[in-house]
């Protein structure tokens, strides 16, 4: 559950000056992921320590991950749900918005795709330490299960066959886990600092 | 790894008890006037067990996040982290709206309250779930 610290040679001399230093010798203090939080925005929320280290937000990076996320869940909810699963999504015409009414209501479809894809590149960026596209695939596959857990309760309340449950859970994983690795590839912090 | 348990099953506990009270009792007139999208209550009940598993796993990739990445900045950093999947999990309401005939009301009242849900969802976990404080030589 605890990430590898971003300040562990940091953090020692300061506890070292409260504390006698044979303490130290044979202790290694892995440091829970709190550490991240050591931004501006989050020191107003806690009473944790000082941050030793933080990472600045690469807002170009960050847009252009969160472009490339939204372009991405766009197209594979387009082809997956929209083409692949058209046929099983109509064993249940009644559940659907007619072609019209769904034109009608199409600039909420590409909302939505938008804050999704807004939100993860966010999860990414702000409390993922570990870089790249496996971590960021894994933020996605994590991020997926809360739909998958929300896909279940539709099923047990609407008409859904069990094809249109098993697609969307397969698509959600799918969708999820390849938008988290797009953000991570693409989102690097700007710098480090030592404050 | 007791406190994970521990802040999993309050907060199944709460989200099982806050999903009957929202779509059994407050909602139930707003969901009467889209029946043709429901299923008949009998057969909700046979499916329930599906309930169940599937606020489970929301729960469990709930304190799963948390845990990997939310861990120490206690009430605040679960609060925060609720806002941020819950405001998430309304994009895919849009997207679900745009597909389905679902009335506007719906779709506000169910972000409202999921906003609520997870805010308290996100408290109970940072409340509970304390990363361990290791020590290895």
């Amino acid at each position: 559950m605890s990430r590898p610290s971003l300040s562990i040679p940091l953090l020692r001399p300061r506890r070292a000056a409260n504390a006698d230093a044979s303490d130290w010798q044979h202790l290694k203090f892995k440091i829970d992921s709190w550490q991240l939080f050591c931004d501006e925005r989050s020191r107003a929320f806690g009473s944790w320590q000082k941050p030793q280290q933080k990472e600045i937000m690469n807002w170009k990076k960050f847009f252009i991950a969160f472009i490339a996320a939204w372009i991405f869940v766009f197209v594979f909810g387009f082809v997956w749900y929209g083409n692949l699963m058209h046929s099983i999504h109509n064993e249940v015409p009644t559940l659907w918005r007619t072609e019209a009414d769904f034109g009608s209501h199409f600039r909420w479809l590409i909302l939505g795709h938008g804050v999704m894809a807004f939100f993860l590149t966010l999860l990414y960026a702000r409390f993922v330490t570990s870089r790249g596209a496996g971590a960021g695939a894994k933020l996605g596959i994590m991020v997926a299960f809360l739909y998958i857990g929300d896909n279940l309760i539709t099923f047990a309340v609407q008409p859904l066959t069990t094809k249109i449950l098993g697609g969307w859970i397969v698509g959600g994983l799918l969708e999820f886990a390849i938008a988290g690795a797009i953000v991570g590839a693409i989102y690097k912090p700007s710098s480090h600092t030592t404050t | 790894m007791k406190r994970f348990i521990v802040a999993f099953i309050a907060a199944y506990i709460f989200i099982f008890f806050w999903g009957w009270l929202l779509n059994g009792v407050l909602l139930k007139d707003v969901y009467a006037q889209t029946q043709n999208l429901w299923r008949p209550q009998s057969e909700t009940m046979s499916l329930f067990h599906w309930i169940i598993i599937g606020q489970a796993l929301l729960v469990l990739a709930f304190v799963m996040i948390y845990a990997s990445g939310f861990a120490g900045g206690g009430v605040a950093a679960g609060i925060r982290l609720g806002i941020m999947l819950e405001i998430a999990a309304i994009g895919m309401r849009l997207v679900l709206y745009a597909v389905q005939p679902f009335p506007g009301k719906l779709i506000v009242y169910g972000s409202v309250s999921g906003l609520i849900e997870m805010i308290i969802v996100g408290a109970i976990v940072g409340a509970i779930y304390k990363p361990a404080s290791r020590t290895t030589t």
